[in-house]
């Protein structure tokens, strides 16, 4: 024994080792074929032999590789009697003698002799067995495979670097040092292709539960001549699946929004850069700004691919939810989906979801007459619901329609008017005026609209989400025939082109989308927060951003008018002046308490300075 | 100085290296010496590497993978059965990707290809050590 430090690690480390060992066999016990037991046993017998071997106890090494000779057999094939495990639970029980006895400073217990020549004998003869039972290989393949697909795992994309000599090889070298610290479930492409000239020195290797991720790419890395690695969680693909393009894999939604975040700054710190050095720089210093712009481009291009789902992902829940609303309300009501293929950004997928529900139910719930009804109007019993998805410029379209009663107007402007708003021309309302009165907070909530046929509920919930994510909906309906609502929303909610404006030196972001038109203030007659303006013969509200913020009045007449279209309708916003259009990443603000709502997020802009976005509809 | 280079335990990692060839042995000698690290014995066959292996136990070996009366992926297999953790790198000519693979397979811990450049014998080495 070299020291005491050894000998005390031997102790320990060897205890810890037998235990786990023990664990596997219970639970190989259950299920002879679990491989990740198999190789976690195997490794752990090979560590102590190592061990024992090197403080000079070699019967027990030598039991100890026995041992290891029959989990090596299992992995190949040979099926783990009850005799074995017996054989290889004494082996771990001669072992804990082994180390007792050592931590004692007595020599190596006879028995573990004799242990060995019992493993190896009974392994001798399961081997008889096995040549005849599993001859073919593909046999255990095929039970290993159905043991472990589906397991979690480690995935391990490597490839072998450009420049390397005999990449194959590499490769054979890599899965060999891998296969030491953790088991290897799977290996894609196969030897055969990794052989071949046409091989593009890509390999994914699965490895089994028994290491972290840190040190698998230490070690993956560690096998030189490695040009790329990636380690990431997966489950087990099927054998089916050995194509590398066809496998997806599974990381945390936090990481993509951290990338999509990153490559946002990394957006704005590139214009920012190119502000700053292009106008002096040189003709080489131009082109390697350039390149290295585009190269910026290109990554935010396929950071956002990487994000896109497909609808189907919320969709595909809509039908049981309609199924069970028409059930419990009486009604019959089919469901027809178009476009749930269709891929948007996976922010956007969350935050559609709920407004979607909304318009679903407002269309189970108000739209679609009940089956008696409809049949006494001469429309087929069963109502038809369609939600269909389609893409439509940079956004994406989302249309909630029913073959319902449609939205009866009269009702609408009741409502309002009972709540003191009087639409300026009733007798010829439309449907966006339509939609901005059924928006009003509040309104939708009235019994007398909600119970009957006409709509309300959470409409305004609705607009106001949807605007707050730079996106707008739409209103078409024709009384008796149906009712269609339209979402559109940014491809991306997590960028938006933004209109910047500017109040008391400070700058703050409007999402454009909102914007209708801006004009200078002086193109109109002066005006304070509570005069209007007039726009294609509409009056608009005036209301001036200062004001709104608690700053006081400019004292003159400057100024630029921005006209928005809210939730509650049109409006025009006075600000000190319009200073630019950007793309900006929104950031989610947290609440103070107390504080006025008036912003919906925050951003850096391309020149580095903090603004607020507001949040338009606080402002009216 | 790198990880795993000799003066890091402060004693010289001492390596066996075999070739049939004197002038591949002298080169290999040389890179791994300017290196610090120090060559035990030499070998010119599979056979005799074998038996070096056992009488010297050094850290290291440098294996040409044609050799005389037993060939270097044979001279593995005996030389890993004798010792499960011995550090083999296999030294081999261009072309013989296949053998390499085999022997690997038969416990090589990495290779290094012909023509050698310097540098990437002493990561290959390093990299087997560290």
């Amino acid at each position: 024994m070299e020291s005491h430090r050894l000998l005390a690690l031997f102790l320990t480390e060897g205890r810890e080792l037998l235990n786990r060992v023990d664990a596997e066999l219970m639970v190989l016990e259950r299920a002879p074929h679990s491989r990740a037991s198999i190789d976690a046993a195997f490794r752990a017998l090979h560590s102590l032999k190592g061990m024992s071997a090197t403080v000079g106890f070699e019967s027990t090494a030598a039991a100890l590789h026995a041992g290891e000779s029959i989990l090596d057999a299992a992995r190949n094939g040979m099926a783990l009697s009850g005799e074995l495990l017996g054989a290889l639970f004494a082996l771990t029980g001669g072992t804990r003698h082994a180390l007792d006895a050592a931590e004692h400073r007595l020599p190596e217990p006879d028995v573990l002799l004799t242990l060995a020549r019992r493993l190896e004998a009974s392994l001798e003869a399961s081997r008889l067995t096995v040549s005849t039972v599993l001859k073919r290989p593909e046999a255990a393949q095929l039970v290993r495979d159905a043991t472990t697909t589906g397991a979690a795992c480690w995935c391990v994309a490597v490839q072998i670097a450009t420049d390397a000599p005999m990449p194959e090889a590499r490769a054979t070298l890599l899965l060999r040092r891998l296969s030491a610290i953790a088991p290897v479930v799977r290996v894609a492409p196969g030897e055969g292709i990794r052989a071949s000239d046409d091989w593009d020195r890509r390999v994914t290797i699965w490895l089994g539960e028994g290491s972290s991720v840190d040190h698998i790419e230490q070690v993956a890395r560690g096998t030189g001549d490695i040009g790329e690695c990636h380690v990431v969680r997966d489950v087990v693909p099927s054998l089916g699946s050995r194509h590398v393009e066809a496998r997806t894999v599974r990381i945390p939604a936090q990481r993509l929004d951290d990338l999509l975040d990153l490559v946002g700054e990394l957006v704005l710190a590139r214009d920012r850069l190119l502000r700053v050095a292009l106008p002096t720089a040189d003709e080489p210093t131009t082109v390697a700004l350039e390149e290295a712009s585009g190269l910026v481009g290109k990554l935010r291009e396929a950071i956002l691919q990487s994000r896109l789902v497909p609808m189907a992902d919320i969709m595909d829940r809509f039908p049981r939810h309609v199924h069970d609303m028409a059930q419990s309300l009486g009604k019959d009501v089919e469901l027809v989906m178009e476009g749930r293929e269709l891929e948007v950004d996976r922010s956007l997928l969350e935050e559609l979801s709920e407004p979607l529900l909304h318009l679903l139910r407002n269309a189970v719930d108000h739209g679609v007459e009940r089956p008696e009804h409809r049949r006494a109007c001469g429309k087929p019993a069963r109502g038809r619901l369609v939600v269909r998805v389609a893409r439509d410029g940079a956004m994406v379209a989302v249309t909630v329609g029913d073959d319902g009663a449609g939205v009866c107007r009269d009702r609408v402007i009741a409502a309002a008017q009972a709540r003191g708003i009087e639409p300026a021309t009733p007798e010829a309302l439309d449907d966006a005026g339509l939609l901005t009165l059924l928006a009003i907070p509040g309104l939708s909530t009235a019994s007398e609209v909600t119970a009957l046929s006409g709509r309300g509920v959470g409409v305004n919930a609705v607009v106001h989400r949807v605007q707050s994510l730079g996106g707008r909906v739409d209103l078409a309906t024709v009384p008796g025939a149906g009712t269609a609502f339209t979402i559109r929303l940014p491809l991306s909610v997590a960028m938006l082109r933004a209109l910047l404006v500017r109040v008391a030196n400070e700058t703050y972001a409007i999402p454009l989308s909102l914007v209708h038109t801006t004009s200078r203030r002086g193109d109109h007659a002066p005006a304070d927060h509570v005069a209007g303006l007039q726009l294609h013969g509409e009056q608009l509200r005036i209301v001036s951003l200062r004001t709104r913020l608690g700053l006081p009045a400019a004292d003159d007449v400057s100024g630029h008018l921005v006209v928005l279209d809210g939730s509650a309708g049109r409006f025009a916003l006075l600000v000190d002046a319009c200073i630019a259009q950007q793309e900006i990443v929104v950031k989610p603000l947290q609440r103070v308490r107390g504080a006025a709502p008036r912003f919906s997020g925050g951003t850096i802009l391309s020149d580095g300075t903090p603004s607020l976005i507001l949040d338009i509809n606080s402002l009216n | 100085m790198p990880r795993g280079t000799p003066r890091d335990h402060g004693m010289s990692h001492r390596v066996l290296v075999c070739d049939d060839a004197l002038f591949m042995r002298t080169l290999v000698g040389d890179i791994l010496e300017q290196a610090g690290f120090t060559v035990c014995g030499h070998a010119e066959t599979g056979v005799q590497a074998v038996a070096q292996y056992k009488a010297l136990k050094p850290d290291l070996v440098t294996m040409d993978i044609v050799m005389p009366d037993m060939g270097g992926i044979d001279a593995v297999r005996e030389i890993t059965d004798f010792d499960p953790v011995a550090k083999v790198v296999m030294c081999s000519a261009m072309g013989q990707q296949a053998l390499v693979n085999e022997a690997l397979k038969a416990g090589a811990a990495d290779f290094v290809v012909k023509p050698f450049q310097p540098n990437r014998v002493i990561e290959a080495v390093q990299r087997v050590l560290g």
